[in-house]
């Protein structure tokens, strides 16, 4: 991976492509590449469906090795959602096969000269750019399926739905997974719209004749994976809770603390959460069984294994299991709780190419404007489909909740820089709150990720119950998460690497027998707070301010029940999160 | 390891409150046995709540430990998020159980949030607000009825022992539990027992336990 390949999608009479070296980029992979890029080349007050803003994919830095949870994707730009600087990743395929194939990112640059509808094809050969107008209006599952019958099915799909020819805020990029399915997606702040706008409807990537690349220490790297490994086993979450029931195991917990937010985030519990449980999920599952029912990897090489596929009632594949924020998104949030109907809703989204988390909250702010009942799974199947056919309701609501609020005159709008707020009430847990509204990204929920101060030394040791904390625990986190999202390591390594010390000395042996270069704990942070520099430094270019980096008003006013709690951090306290 | 729990008799429980109070008790108990496979199909049961009679003001801990006899270890490294009331609890050792209480076992949760949860972890202050405090010990020689909610792998685990020994639960609950799914249970149950009577999935679905609890006790093929 010593290599960017650059395409630049304005050239004259067609797109070109080159292949340059990594130069002042060397030593960054993932979000650290992607930020890296936007911030050095991508104008802050540029627009962001303009010919100065660039599409950034970059595997991380371990990604086509054999190390393990290695497979994630990040992809960059300056996002139409928020107007600041974006990174959003993926599991999928591309990650292992970009690696392997030696790029180290591909970067969309320019703008088509007319509206010619494009797909590139990366192998050993090099890339060649094509015409795709028979892709027009394809959903990502059609795309997807011609480029099989084109090229085979040992390749890997990068795509957009219609969504994302549209340009519609909310559009994400798909990433096919083990089965070629486009169900991995790159969902956060219209990545999916600038990858329209460059006029690329596909990216095929077929690295047969590659070889898995190859550490500098294979026998320290061989041994640290395997401990890498039994650390991650070991762990009761990520080798027992995760593979059993997804992420939606957090579903029956959140709602039990009362931070599952209800109704547009009227209230923090949810009656039919049961239903919509981990749990309920996974008995469903196994129920009706067939291949990788309710324990699946989302890419080769995961060892936890938290996705899962989500069969219908007649037993035919209906879309992957779908994440705890998309149940949360299309179910509590907007009232439903009925799983088959949440499935449908998450296939509609991946088809269309949309973030599952602001299509949920831009229906509950629709609902809440009175477009459809609370409950009525109906009419939110109905809204999907309007953004597929880009109607002018469409339109509307596949350009996310702040939009939508606007247009029909909601206040309770959950954003941050535009952003529509995952499924965690910030009232109820106030430190992801505090994340929420200080993260460069726009309210976030990985943004500050679950890897200990304590262990990686960041900012000292913090008293976990005093309030003040939130505000240390929160810039901690965000710092090293941005160095995980950099590694394009699954941000679930953290659980084990919180609390096995032996497991995050194995993730940095992993690393530095991989590059040849020492990592140590100070080098993770150094790295993550690099990070989040640059992108702080894009977002102020950009015009934000510290009245950005806050919560809606109402979080301040409205108590949450069932604790009748407010957000209670002050503005002071928020503007302390960056300073270090 | 986890076979070894015995959770304590709650059908004597439920005799011994009848004597306390002078009620002779009347739940209708429902004895169901069925296939070993199908026992996670009464999981949701177990995570919407079940009534257990316990000591009025003893500590979360010492419920799980003396009186349902879990052991030490399970309940120091298994059961890592617990929730009193909806409120995240720190130390089960110095929180009591009190009229009416609802409390809430799990697993280890993921994410940052599912991590904020965990009893005493470094992430607590992050959801201080929804904290439990600790509560003054106030023993009582009564007993008082609270919910328990049993979530994840600790209702796979703990679970089958609970089913097993018996749960109270509302009977409009149950009935909507059998309703959702009656046409498993019928391949799933091969005896059910109402007040020691056989009958059918039909039968249950036929009964009117609107506002009263009922007994429930299941036992797989495997376990009876």
């Amino acid at each position: 991976m010593d290599k960017i390949l650059r395409i630049n999608m304005g050239a004259d009479g067609a797109p070109a492509a080159k292949t340059e070296p990594l130069g002042d980029y060397a030593g960054f992979g993932g979000r650290g590449l992607t930020s890296a890029i936007v911030s050095k080349e991508v104008p802050p007050l540029c627009h962001p469906l303009g010919e100065d803003n660039k599409l950034v994919i970059a595997p991380g830095l371990l990604s086509g090795s054999t190390a393990a949870m290695s497979g994630r994707i990040s992809v960059g730009c300056k996002s139409p959602l928020t107007g600041g600087i974006k990174e959003a990743n993926s599991g999928g395929q591309a990650s292992q096969m970009l690696g392997r194939l030696g790029y180290a990112a591909i970067v969309l640059e320019g703008l088509p000269q007319d509206d010619t509808l494009y797909k590139i094809l990366i192998n050993k050969d090099g890339v060649e750019i094509t015409d795709a107008g028979s892709l027009k209006g394809l959903g990502n599952y059609d795309t997807v399926d011609k480029m099989k019958t084109e090229y085979g099915e040992k390749i890997g799909c990068i795509s957009i739905g219609p969504a994302g020819e549209m340009k519609m805020s909310a559009a994400s990029i798909a990433f096919t997974d083990m089965e070629l399915r486009p169900t991995r997606h790159a969902g956060r702040g219209g990545v999916g719209a600038v990858m329209g706008s460059k006029g690329v409807k596909v990216i095929v990537i077929d690295d047969a004749g590659m070889k898995t690349r190859s550490p500098q220490d294979p026998d320290k790297f061989k041994e640290a994976n395997k401990a890498f490994v039994a650390g991650l086993k070991k762990h009761p979450v990520t080798g027992e809770g995760l593979p059993a029931y997804g992420t939606n195991v957090l579903t029956n917990v959140i709602n039990e603390a009362g931070a599952y937010p209800t109704h547009n985030f009227q209230s923090g519990q949810f009656d039919g959460a049961s239903k919509l449980s981990g749990e309920s999920l996974a008995e469903m599952e196994n129920a009706r069984g067939g291949e990788g029912s309710a324990t699946h990897g989302c890419h080769r090489g995961c060892v936890i294994r938290c996705s899962g596929t989500f069969y219908d009632k007649n037993g035919n594949f209906l879309t992957k299991q779908p994440e705890y924020e998309t149940v949360w998104a299309h179910g509590g949030n907007c009232g439903i709780d009925d799983l088959d109907a949440i499935a449908q809703i998450d296939r509609l989204d991946d088809d269309f190419g949309v973030d599952t988390i602001e299509i949920g909250a831009t229906i509950a702010v629709a609902m809440e404007a009175g477009l459809a009942e609370f409950g009525d799974a109906e009419a939110a199947i109905n809204m999907v489909k309007e953004i597929g056919k880009g109607s002018h309701l469409g339109r509307i609501l596949g350009n996310g909740a702040a939009v939508t609020g606007k247009v029909f005159g909601v206040e309770r709008v959950p954003v941050v820089k535009g952003q529509a707020m995952p499924a965690y009430d910030p009232r109820a847990v106030q430190g992801i709150g505090v994340t929420y509204a200080t993260t460069t990204m726009g309210a976030d929920h990985t943004a500050g990720y679950a890897v200990t101060a304590n262990i990686l030394g960041v900012g000292g040791t913090v008293d976990p119950l005093k309030p003040a904390g939130q505000i240390e625990l929160s810039r901690n986190l965000q710092i090293a998460t941005a160095t995980i999202d950099s590694t394009g390591m699954c941000v679930f390594i953290a659980f084990a690497i919180l609390d096995q010390e032996d497991t995050f000395q194995a993730l940095l042996d992993l690393i530095s027998s991989f590059t040849g270069a020492s990592c140590t704990a100070d080098d993770v942070n150094a790295l993550g707070m690099k990070i989040l520099k640059l992108e702080r430094d894009f977002n102020a270019a950009a015009g934000f301010t510290n009245k950005d980096d806050r919560l809606p008003d109402y979080f301040k006013k409205e108590p949450l029940s069932p604790h009748n709690v407010t957000f209670a951090v002050t503005d002071e306290e928020l503007d302390q999160v960056h300073n270090y | 390891m986890f076979r070894t729990i015995e959770v304590v008799d709650m059908e004597q429980r439920i005799v011994n409150e009848g004597q306390h109070s002078g009620n002779t008790p009347s739940k209708p108990h429902i004895c169901m046995t069925i296939t070993a496979e199908s026992v996670p199909c009464f999981f949701s049961l177990l995570s919407a709540g079940f009534s257990v009679i316990v000591k009025a003001g003893c500590s979360i801990n010492d419920l799980l430990s003396q009186e349902f006899g879990i052991p030490e270890a399970y309940i120091n490294d298994r059961i890592q998020t617990i929730f009193l009331n909806g409120k995240a609890v720190d130390d089960s050792k110095s929180v009591t159980l009190q009229d009416g209480a609802a409390l809430a076992l799990s697993a280890a949760m993921p994410g940052m949030v599912g991590s904020t949860f965990r009893k005493g972890g470094v992430f607590a202050g992050m959801r201080s607000q929804i904290s439990h405090m600790t509560d003054p010990a106030v023993h009582h020689d009564r007993q008082t009825e609270v919910k328990l909610k049993l979530f994840n792998l600790i209702a796979k685990e703990l679970g089958p022992v609970f089913l097993q020994k018996g749960i109270m639960v509302e009977g409009n609950t149950f009935q909507n539990f059998v309703l959702r799914n009656a046409d498993d249970l019928k391949v799933a149950c091969t005896l059910i027992y109402l007040n020691d009577e056989k009958t059918d999935v039909a039968g249950l679905l036929e009964m009117n336990w609107e506002n009263q609890q009922v007994f429930l006790q299941v036992t797989s093929e495997e376990t009876g």
